[in-house]
Parts: structure tokens; C-alpha cells; sequence
């Protein structure tokens, strides 16, 4: 079969987000649109599954990295791993919408296609494979969630948002995209392959000049664009206030999927590309995660906003995962991708009861959470188990992914890179700061009295999601995490092959 | 025929008759300014012989226990000095690996010392014997539990059915603790092992085994957990929830008690703050929120960073598995420096958990808090978790480390004795009192590890035995005033006695107990501790004593002034009945254990003593 | 031939006015114009060192850039037309009703 069958699931997307606008012309029925966005991530959910699992139903072989596109597009383990997860997430943001909706909210068609359109931007961004490549994924999805977050026209927080979210964002692109023509300007290319041919050119002296400087001049411009996504210091002042600002479920997008895409670009440029000129960037980015860790840890006490407090969480998250990145070994690059992908899950869980709390008209502060538990105990538990998760108690989910990333860091530090030790102590101090403002909410939630007594009424979509996330994070991630990691050294060795 | 038949036994027998002979020359150079063994560094191979010949002067030889020391206290002895001669090393000595120091005893003072390396100069790994069972009761001692907690917590709506299931399901496991204690026996090595895979490419498995330390726990939180149902068979509030959280809680305990695997020990370990924390939180009293969250990020926090230490193990061991066995059999590859990092690293862990001074500032407020079950459970069992870590997890791993916090351990152990006593001396609040006494009590404990002897350690885990006996009952008692008249402050009470003679009487019989009445368990163990520590360190033994003093002068004043004397005018003396029966059954068993293992301490004694030598060995302390 | 250091010392010298043009001005279509100008920054850096390369790959990213820069400048506006519609002002100081 040709192997540009393999672009299918994001021509899926491509299709409905086409079909979506098409739709609005020829029906009113409100509920066609998301039944076509459902359908199309389902099916390129589905794909993505199947070839992962069964390669020989479309004569494939998951060993071997498959170039289209005259080699601009790269489907590899890593690619299709993100790529699933990023389908995930948009089906779960997707079916939550609906629920999230009032009745006549205007826009519907509008939305779905953004929605279907940030995700493509994700995939490609994962199979990408030159700069132009990455940085126009980075972008598309991007400009998908700027529109999205400042979705509500009508409503002041969620323009105020968007505004920031897209005037922060546009600068940090243009940084990055100057970052990459320096190198350009050095290397004369733009693909990954021939990047990484050059420098590892400089190295062994083939190839005659000094470039230090400029590598190291151009990888703190593309960081600064790569930060800005994944949302650590100092590029995090955006994600505060777009957290709280934006619709819960674009929320939930941004801090599950876009979040995961940066890292994807994060780890192609970095681990990939620019791995033979790690001495000019590695003690950088130790900085970032160490600064992240703590300064998203430290804000984040004293926050009453949910949204905000978990998006100070989730710059604090971002500081983990950057921990491993200096470390460069495959087990700390699997470590990485597995939280990441394990935090794609915990704080999309957390934003969907955030998000349903909010949709039933309690508010997004903390006194809204005031005896949830009371009022549902799905909510509540689901909640207490995402949150347990991100603090990184066993024996949930985020403990094991969190183990394993500070267990490959370490055993590096370990070999001879001391200095990644402190990172690895710093991180584990920083996780038992981090109870406290999680335990803030579970307080709230468990021990205090609500307001009114009735049960929470809310979708069932939004029952069953919830109730899956939690069944994901305390048991099928516990105790099958070897084969979740079997995932995520293969993901890795794709990438650093 | 006969000859090659010689020939084979001549070849065989060979490698025996070719044990060489050594020589050391003991002597003194003319002048009397240098006294030497020559050669000062003797190697030789397993089985060979030793000679000493004597030169000038007077000398003898006499073995010590290090290279810096210069005391004979056992091991060979050529006699008293002798001039000329010579004398031969018992075989013996030179039959394994090891290195042997010694010493002239009268040239002490010149650096008259000489070292025999036999071997590969490092003492054999002592053997462990690992027995796996051909039933899996240490897996059911997970399971049931947890299969309880849900069965219970699926007949949410009924009133009755939730007590009556926990009850059910804490005296199944009683009786599986019981049969796990008795076939764990008072051989030496782990019996009933089970390994089942879980993370094959960490080298991480749920590696089951209960030894002599640590089936006293498993009947210690065996008998724990139906006497906590019936003593909360009265809970109105969401019962289900509590008694649920309760079996959850006893599968997490079961866990600590019998993985020895670092990382599954390390998951129980923090499973167990999670049904804790929301026992405090739920059911506590008035000032439940601080103290559950405090209780929370104190262990949370100290438990993080023993995380850090058995990560390092792991790292440095470099065989790729937790397992407990293979990274302390290993323990001869550690440098001093790195043992005494970890051993910082696993201290700070365990300590909090003691809880030791300056960690115990959780333990009151925890304490004084939860409700009566909780305080039962957390002063009964889980407070034994952290001496059992020190001893099962960073003892035997790394010895140099544990040797070199010695001191720091014996003055933290003086201090939580004095320091606990004192303060219940002065409390009004009959819960924080046995708070503090509870520092105390595991302050013996911990000062029984510090000894490092085999009388020390058996001492100490007798005494996390006898104090989760007798502190629930404390509690109870504690738990039955505060239900009756609804306050435990003690000024208030007074005249109890006359009310409710029979209760009066069990209380009088937990109080003697809980101080250390010979004939009750604590006195056993207190009694083991003591003479250890007189042995290891003299007449330092004056402060702790002076400290059971105190314990004796608290217990005693706090009896007379809550349940004897006049009547109280500040509570409502003519309400006060009988303890109801399941405040009464709960009280009465725990004394009775208390008596039965002061009485016959033996039964657990004898597998306690046999575990301490093997852990001891595996330090290289014997 | 142009010597291209002299590629370098433009773009750098464009991309710090825009760079000085968003941080220092308040009205947030001025920052989108200096977002514009850093863009074209690195686009005369493509464009420049593909001619020294002889290589196409840089002008096919200055067209790519051009295209991007265009659509963010129509999402941008949008965004900030129906800000303005709100609160009849783009001033970014003004932008305080999220904590900043």
C-alpha cells in the first residue's frame, strides 16, 4: 500500500473541518456538528490505534520511520504515540463542549472547525520533520486557539484572554522563527536531518568555523517560541490568566494538547536536532526547570481561582518534564514523554470537572468546591484522583510516570552530570510543596459544608469521561505501567535514532 | 587396580594438603625504639597456617576488633606475653574470609599492631534462607481486606450491614495474621515468600516475606483491626465511608509490613496517609483540617526524600532490582561516605514516622484530632512503621551509616524519653497525654536500635509490639471518658471509680500497664532496651531511667485525678455507667494480650531475637 | 555578491525595533505591527542566506512566513475589534480584569 495512507487521520480532519462550515448551510440541527467532529477524530483514532497495534493490516513496519511528502513529513513511534494522544484529547474536549454549551450559543460550526484545526496543527507538529514544517503545525494550532479562546464574543474574561494569549504568542513565534533562520543562516538548511548533520559536522571537525555562539544564540530564540507553548518561566505570564480566562473546555485543550505539543516540538528540536550542540543549551534549560518547578509551585498557593491555581500547576509540571530533557538519555526521554503524556490526562481529567462544575453555575473559585463531595461523588473522587496524581502519590498514575522521569534523570546525574542530582532533589521538594495547594482543594471539596445539599446535575458524557479518567489514572496506569512505558521507550528510541 | 584409584584420592586430597604455611615474626628492634609484626600485612588463602615466632623482647598477640582499636575483648590470644617461642593461629580463624586485626598487648602504646587478611578479605555474605510458601496467605492478607472495604462500601445504604461486614472481614484476617504468625515460625530467613512480577524492567516485583520481625506486626495489625470495628460500631456518621477507609488502611499496613521490595514498601507507605488523612479529615474533631493536612505534608515531605535514598541504592547497587535481600546483600560495595548520605536520606523518612524529636510536633495534633478508631490505628500500628523501616530497610543496607548516626540516635532517643514525659506530665487533655507518652514509649524504642545489639533491637521491636498493644487501649480508655461525659479534660474529672467500678478497673489495669508494671508487656521491653544500653554505654543509662520516672509520676497522677477522688462538680458524675460492650470487649482483649506477652514473652521473643541476629549479621556487627 | 554579515546586521537591527516596539508601546495594534517587523526580520535572513546558499528552501519559508503573518493579523484584529467593542479602548494597561 502507499505509504501516504498513513496521512489518513489527518485527512479526516482536514475533511470535517471543510464539511463542518458546509454543514451549517444545509442543516440547523446543532447537534450535526459535533456529531461530525466526533466522528472524524474517532476515525482517525481509531487508524492511529489499529497501525499502532496491527502495522501488517496496512503493510507497515513500526521499526522503520516512513518519510511522505518528499521527506517533510516523518511518521514514526514518537509522531503516532503524540498523535493519539492529541486525538484523545480533542475527542474528549469535543464531547465535553456539547455538555459545556447553553442551549443557544452561537458560533457551534465555528467552533468544532477551530477545534478539528488545532489538532491538525498538533499532528503535523508531531510528524514534522524541517522547520518550516514545525513551525506552520506550531501555528496553525496556535491561531486555532487564540480564535478559541476568546470564543465568547460576548463575555469580557474570555477576550481579555485571547487578546493577551495572542499578543504574547505572536511575539514568542516571531523570536522562534528568527531562531530558526539563524540557523538557516549557519547551516544552509532547514530539514532536521541536515541541521543535525552539520552540527555533528562541527563536532567531529569536518566541517571548519566556530558557531558556538550562533547555535547557542539561536536555541535561546526557538526556546523562547517552544516556552511560550509549553508555558515555563519566564515565558509562562500568559497561561494564568488564559487559563482562567478561556471557556473551561478550550482550557482543557490547551493545558492537555497544546501543552503536549509544545513538548513534542520541544523534544524533536532539542533532543533531535540540536542534541551534538547540547553544551550550549543544557545548562539553560536546566535553569528553565528549575525556576518553573518553583516559581509555578510557589504561586500557585496562594491562588483562589481553580483554573489559575491549576495553571500554575501546570507551569510547575512543565518544569518536571524539562528536567530530563538536559539529562539526553533515552530512559529520562521516556521518563519525559510518559509524564507528559500521563499529565495530558490528569489535567484534562481535573478541567473537565472544573469545567462541569463551572457549567452548572457554582463558579470557578475555590468556594464553589465547598462540599462537592456531598453533592457528587463522581466529581469529587475524580477530581481527588487527578489532583493526588499530579502531586505524585503512589499509587496513582502521576507517581509512576514522575518516578520514572526523575529515575532516568538521576541515573545520568548519577554517571557523571552531577549537577542533574540537584534537579532530581529540587523536583522531589518541589512535589511535596505542591500537596499543599492540591490538598487545598480536596479540602474544600471533603470537608467543608455546601451550600445546598441538592445532587450536581450534569451530562452524562461528562459521567462517563470522568469516570474513565479516573479508572485510567488509579488502575489501568498502575498496574499495566510496564507496557505503558514499553510505549514510551519505543516513542523515545524513535526520536533519538 | 588399587593403584589409580590411590592416585585419584592423592589428586583429590591435594588441594587440602597444600595449605601453606605462613610465618610472622614477633619481635622488637635492638635499640627498643620500633616494635613490629613482620610482615605487618600478612595475605593468605582459606585454610592455611599461621605461625608466629617470637624474636626479641616480650610480646603476645591478641586480637581486636578493628584496626584503630586496642582492646582484646574476644577472638584469639597467644596468653600473656612470653619472650621466645612460638605459637600457632587456631585454624579456625583462617577457615573463611575475613580480615583479622591484631595487637601486642603490652606494646599497645607503640603502634604494635599486625593484620591477617584471609581470603578476599571481606566476611562471607551470611547465607538468608528464602522459603516460598506453596500458599499464597501472605497475598490474601492484601486481598481481603480490600475485597472488604468494597463489600462494604456497596452496602453504603444499609445501617447495619457496613459493621457487620468490616467485622466479618478484620476477624477473617485476624485469623489469617494468626496462621501467617505461626508458620512463619522461629527459624531464621524469610518463609512464605511470593514474588509476582510488576515492572520486570526496573527490577520491580511485589516481592512478599515475613521473617521474625516482621510477623509480630502482621499480629500486631491483625489483632488491631477488629477491636478498631468494634470499637466504632456506634459511628453514625457515613459509616460505610469509615469502615471502608478503616480495611483499606489495614491492607496498606500489611503491605509495609511484608514487601521487601524498596519501591512496593515505599507505594504502601504513602497509601497509607491517604485513608489516614481522610479519617482526621472527616470524622476529627474541632481543629481537624490543620491537623490532617499537617499530618499529610509533614510525612508526605520526609517520605519524598527516603524516595531519594532508595533510588540511590538502586542506582549504586547497579543489579538492576529493588528487592530489599539482594541490595543489602550488597552492602559491602558501599563507600562509608555514600552509606552515611542514605542513611540521613531513610532517617529523616523513618523518624518522622516514629515519631522522633524534633519530628513529633505532627503526632499530637494528629492525635488529639482524629476520632477515637483513627487514634487507635495511627498510635497502634502505624506508628511502628517508621522503626520497622529503620531496621528492615536501612540497617542492614548501610551499616557504616547506621554506625555512624549511633550518637545522634542514642542522644534523639534520651531526648524523645525525657522531652515526651515531661510534656504529658503537663497536659490537662487526656488524648494528648497518651500523645506524648507515645514519643516517649518509641523513644525507647528507637534508643533499643541505637544499641546495635541483638538484646537492644529485640528489645526495641518488643516494645513496638507491647506500645501497639497498650496505647489503643489508652486511647480507649481516652475514647470511653470523652463518650461519657464529653470531655477529656482531666482537672474536670475526678470520682469516676464509684460510677463505674468495673470500668474503673480495666483502666487501672491499662494505665499499670502502659507505665510498665512487670508481669505486662511494655516491661519486657523496657527491661530488654535498658540492660542493653547499660551494656553498650554504662551509666548514660541514668537518663533514660530517670525518664520512667517521670512516665511512672504522669500515669500515676493522671489516674488518681480522672478516675478516683471526689466527685467532680464540673461534669455530670451520675451519668457516668459502664463502659457499653464494645467499648468493654476491645479493653479487655488488649489487657489480655498485654498480660499473656508480659507473662509469656518468649512466643515473641523467640523469632524476634532470631531476626535481630540475622539482621545484625547481615550489618557485620556480630 | 553581498557580503552576509551584512544579511545579519539588518535583520538583527529589524528585529530589535520590533522587539523595542512591543515592549514599549500600549495600543495593541501597534505591537501587532512590531510583531510584523520582527517577522520580516527573519524573513530578509531567510531570503538573504538562500541567495548566498543558492538554496530555494529560504524564500519558499519567506512566502510561508508572509501567508502566516497575514492570517495572524486577521485573527489578531478580530480579536481586538470585538475587545474593542467591549470596553471602547486597545489599551493594553487596561487589559486588568484577569489578574496580570
Amino acid at each position: 500500500m502507499d505509504s501516504s495512507v498513513l496521512f489518513l487521520p489527518e485527512l479526516l480532519l482536514i475533511a470535517s473541518i471543510m464539511a463542518i462550515p458546509g454543514l451549517y448551510i444545509f442543516t440547523e440541527n446543532r447537534n450535526s456538528y459535533s456529531i461530525c467532529s466526533n466522528l472524524s477524530l474517532s476515525g482517525a483514532l481509531i487508524f492511529l490505534v489499529v497501525s499502532w497495534y496491527y502495522p501488517d493490516t496496512i503493510s507497515m513496519n513500526r521499526d522503520v520511520s516512513v518519510y511522505i511528502f518528499y521527506d517533510h513529513f516523518k511518521v514514526d513511534d514518537f509522531s503516532q504515540l503524540f498523535k493519539i494522544v492529541f486525538v484523545l484529547t480533542a475527542l474528549i474536549v469535543s464531547l465535553v463542549s456539547t455538555s459545556y454549551f447553553e442551549e443557544n450559543e452561537p458560533h457551534q460550526p465555528e467552533y468544532f472547525t477551530l477545534l478539528l484545526s488545532s489538532t491538525l496543527g498538533m499532528m503535523v507538529t508531531a510528524s514534522a520533520n524541517d522547520f518550516l514544517t514545525i513551525f506552520i503545525g506550531i501555528e496553525l494550532s496556535a491561531f486555532s486557539s487564540y480564535a478559541m479562546v476568546a470564543f465568547r464574543k460576548k463575555d469580557d474574561q474570555s477576550t481579555e484572554a485571547g487578546a493577551k494569549y495572542l499578543l504574547i504568542g505572536a511575539f514568542s513565534s516571531a523570536l522562534s522563527l528568527y531562531g530558526i533562520s539563524l540557523l538557516y543562516a549557519i547551516t544552509g538548511s532547514l530539514t532536521f536531518d541536515g541541521v543535525e548533520a552539520f552540527i555533528d559536522g562541527l563536532n567531529s571537525g569536518v566541517i571548519e568555523g566556530d558557531f558556538t555562539e550562533v547555535i547557542f544564540i539561536a536555541s535561546l530564540f526557538i526556546m523562547a517560541g517552544l516556552g511560550f507553548k509549553i508555558a515555563v518561566v519566564p515565558f509562562h505570564a500568559w497561561a494564568p490568566d488564559v487559563y482562567q480566562g478561556a471557556p473551561t473546555p478550550v482550557t482543557a485543550l490547551l493545558a492537555a494538547g497544546s501543552k503536549a505539543m509544545g513538548f513534542v516540538a520541544v523534544f524533536r528540536v532539542f533532543v533531535f536536532v540540536l542534541e551534538a550542540a547540547s553544551e550550549e543549551w543544557k545548562l539553560v534549560l536546566g535553569i528553565i526547570a528549575l525556576a518553573s518547578m518553583t516559581t509555578g509551585n510557589l504561586a500557585a498557593i496562594s491562588q483562589n481561582d481553580v483554573g489559575r491555581m491549576l495553571a500554575y500547576s501546570s507551569i510547575a509540571q512543565a518544569g518536571y518534564i524539562m528536567i530530563a530533557i538536559p539529562a539526553l538519555s533515552s530512559e529520562a526521554m521516556s521518563g519525559a514523554i510518559a509524564h507528559t503524556l500521563v499529565h495530558a490526562f490528569m489535567k484534562g481529567g481535573a478541567f473537565v470537572v472544573v469545567g462541569c462544575v463551572g457549567a452548572v453555575g457554582l463558579g470557578y473559585n475555590l468556594d464553589s468546591y465547598k462540599g462537592l463531595a456531598q453533592r457528587s461523588q463522581l466529581l469529587a473522587l475524580s477530581m481527588t484522583v487527578c489532583l493526588l496524581s499530579l502531586v505524585g502519590i503512589p499509587p496513582f498514575a502521576g507517581f509512576i510516570s514522575k518516578f520514572f522521569l526523575f529515575y532516568g534523570t538521576l541515573k545520568v546525574g548519577l554517571a557523571g552530570e552531577n549537577w542533574l542530582i540537584i534537579l532530581v532533589l529540587v523536583g522531589v521538594l518541589n512535589s511535596a510543596l505542591s500537596l499543599y495547594y492540591y490538598l487545598k482543594i480536596m479540602r474544600y471539596m471533603y470537608l467543608y459544608d455546601p451550600e445546598s445539599s441538592e445532587d450536581i446535575v450534569f451530562p452524562n458524557t461528562v459521567r462517563y469521561i470522568s469516570f474513565g479518567i479516573l479508572l485510567l489514572l488509579a488502575v489501568i496506569f498502575p498496574l499495566y505501567w510496564e507496557s505503558l512505558f514499553e510505549l514510551c521507550r519505543e516513542a523515545s528510541a524513535a526520536l533519538i535514532a | 587396580m588399587r593403584f589409580p584409584v590411590f592416585l585419584l584420592l592423592a589428586i583429590f586430597l591435594l588441594p587440602m594438603a597444600s595449605a601453606e604455611d605462613h610465618t610472622v615474626l614477633v619481635s622488637q628492634s635492638p635499640d627498643g625504639m620500633s616494635y613490629y609484626f613482620e610482615p605487618i600485612i600478612l595475605e593468605i588463602a582459606v585454610g592455611d597456617n599461621v605461625t608466629f615466632v617470637w624474636g626479641n623482647g616480650s610480646h603476645n598477640v591478641a586480637q581486636v576488633a578493628s584496626s584503630d582499636s586496642g582492646i582484646y575483648e574476644s577472638g584469639f590470644r597467644s596468653g600473656s606475653p612470653q619472650v621466645g617461642g612460638n605459637w600457632s593461629l587456631p585454624v579456625e580463624y583462617a577457615s573463611q574470609d575475613g580480615t583479622l586485626y591484631y595487637v601486642c598487648e603490652p606494646h599497645i602504646m607503640m603502634e604494635m599492631r599486625g593484620t591477617i587478611v584471609v581470603g578476599t578479605g571481606k566476611l562471607p555474605v551470611p547465607e538468608i534462607s528464602m522459603e516460598f510458601g506453596d500458599f499464597p496467605w501472605l497475598s490474601y492478607l492484601l486481598v481481603f481486606p480490600i475485597i472488604g472495604s468494597l463489600w462494604t462500601f456497596g452496602f453504603r445504604d444499609s445501617p447495619n450491614a457496613p459493621r457487620i461486614i468490616a467485622l466479618f472481614t478484620t476477624l477473617f484476617t485476624l485469623l489469617l495474621s494468626i496462621v501467617v504468625f505461626f508458620k512463619a515460625g522461629k527459624e531464621s530467613g524469610f518463609s512464605l515468600m511470593e514474588e509476582y512480577e510488576w515492572a520486570p524492567s526496573f527490577g520491580i516485583s511485589l516481592l512478599l516475606g515475613v521473617d521474625g520481625l516482621s510477623s509480630p506486626m502482621v499480629l500486631l495489625t491483625g489483632i488491631i483491626g477488629p477491636l478498631t470495628v468494634i470499637f466504632a460500631w456506634d459511628e453514625r456518621e457515613k459509616p460505610a465511608l469509615f469502615f471502608s477507609l478503616l480495611l483499606v488502611m489495614q491492607t496498606a499496613l500489611f503491605g509495609v509490613f511484608i514487601t521487601l521490595d524498596y519501591f512496593v514498601f515505599y507505594v504502601f507507605w504513602e497509601v497509607v496517609l491517604i485513608p489516614m488523612f481522610f479519617l482526621i479529615a472527616i470524622w476529627g474533631g474541632e481543629n481537624r483540617r490543620y491537623a490532617s493536612i499537617k499530618f499529610f505534608i509533614y510525612t508526605f515531605t520526609a517520605s519524598v526524600i527516603m524516595l531519594v535514598g532508595f533510588m540511590a541504592l538502586y542506582f549504586e547497587t547497579g543489579a538492576e532490582t529493588f528487592s530489599m535481600i539482594e541490595i543489602a546483600k550488597q552492602n559491602g560495595e558501599f563507600s562509608r561516605d555514600f552509606q552515611i548520605w542514605i542513611f540521613a536520606a531513610l532517617f529523616i523518612g523513618f523518624a518522622v514516622k516514629v515519631p522522633s524529636v524534633p519530628w513529633h510536633t505532627w503526632l499530637p495534633d494528629a492525635h488529639v484530632q482524629a476520632p477515637t478508631a483513627g487514634s487507635i490505628l495511627l498510635a497502634g500500628v502505624m506508628l511502628k512503621m517508621g522503626l520497622y523501616g529503620l531496621i528492615r530497610a536501612a540497617l542492614p543496607v548501610v551499616p557504616l551509616g547506621a554506625e555512624y548516626f549511633v550518637p545522634l540516635m542514642v542522644v534523639l532517643a534520651i531526648i524523645s524519653i525525657l522531652y515526651g514525659a515531661a510534656l504529658s506530665l503537663g497536659q490537662t487533655d487526656l488524648k494528648k497525654l497518651v500523645a506524648y507518652s507515645s514519643v516517649s514509649h518509641m523513644g525507647v524504642a528507637l534508643l533499643g536500635v541505637a544499641t546495635m545489639t541483638e538484646l537492644g533491637l529485640a528489645g526495641a521491636v518488643f516494645m513496638m509490639f507491647a506500645h501497639g498493644i497498650l496505647s489503643p487501649a489508652m486511647f480507649m480508655v481516652a475514647g470511653v471518658l470523652y463518650h461519657q461525659v464529653g470531655t477529656r479534660d482531666i482537672p474536670k474529672l475526678g470520682g469516676l471509680a464509684t460510677h463505674q467500678p468495673n470500668t474503673a478497673g480495666v483502666f487501672v489495669v491499662i494505665f499499670m500497664g502502659s507505665l510498665g508494671l512487670p508481669g505486662m508487656a511494655v516491661f519486657v521491653a523496657e527491661l530488654s532496651v535498658f540492660i542493653a544500653f547499660f551494656e553498650s554505654h554504662g551509666y548514660w543509662l541514668l537518663l533514660p531511667i530517670s525518664g520512667m520516672v517521670l512516665t511512672a509520676g504522669y500515669h500515676l497522677w493522671a489516674l488518681q485525678r480522672a478516675i478516683f477522688g471526689p466527685d467532680s462538680k464540673q461534669i455530670d458524675v451520675e451519668h457516668v455507667h459502664e463502659a457499653t460492650w464494645y467499648e468493654m470487649y476491645p479493653m479487655f482483649s488488649l489487657v489480655l494480650v498485654a498480660t499473656l506477652f508480659g507473662i509469656f514473652p518468649h512466643y515473641i521473643m523467640d523469632p524476634i531475637t532470631v531476626a535481630c541476629y540475622d539482621i545484625l549479621n547481615f550489618m557485620g556487627v556480630l | 555578491m553581498i557580503d552576509p554579515i551584512n544579511y545579519l546586521i539588518f535583520s538583527s537591527v529589524l528585529l530589535m525595533i520590533g522587539a523595542y516596539g512591543v515592549i514599549k508601546n500600549k495600543n495593541a495594534i501597534v505591537v501587532l505591527m512590531s510583531v510584523e517587523i520582527m517577522l520580516t526580520a527573519a524573513n530578509i535572513n531567510f531570503i538573504g542566506f538562500s541567495s548566498y546558499y543558492h538554496d530555494l528552501s529560504g524564500q519558499v519559508v519567506a512566502l510561508f512566513v508572509t501567508a502566516i503573518a497575514a492570517a495572524e493579523v486577521a485573527i489578531g484584529l478580530a480579536i481586538l475589534l470585538s475587545l474593542f467593542e467591549q470596553r471602547d479602548t486597545i489599551e493594553l494597561d487596561l487589559l486588568n480584569r484577569l489578574r496580570w
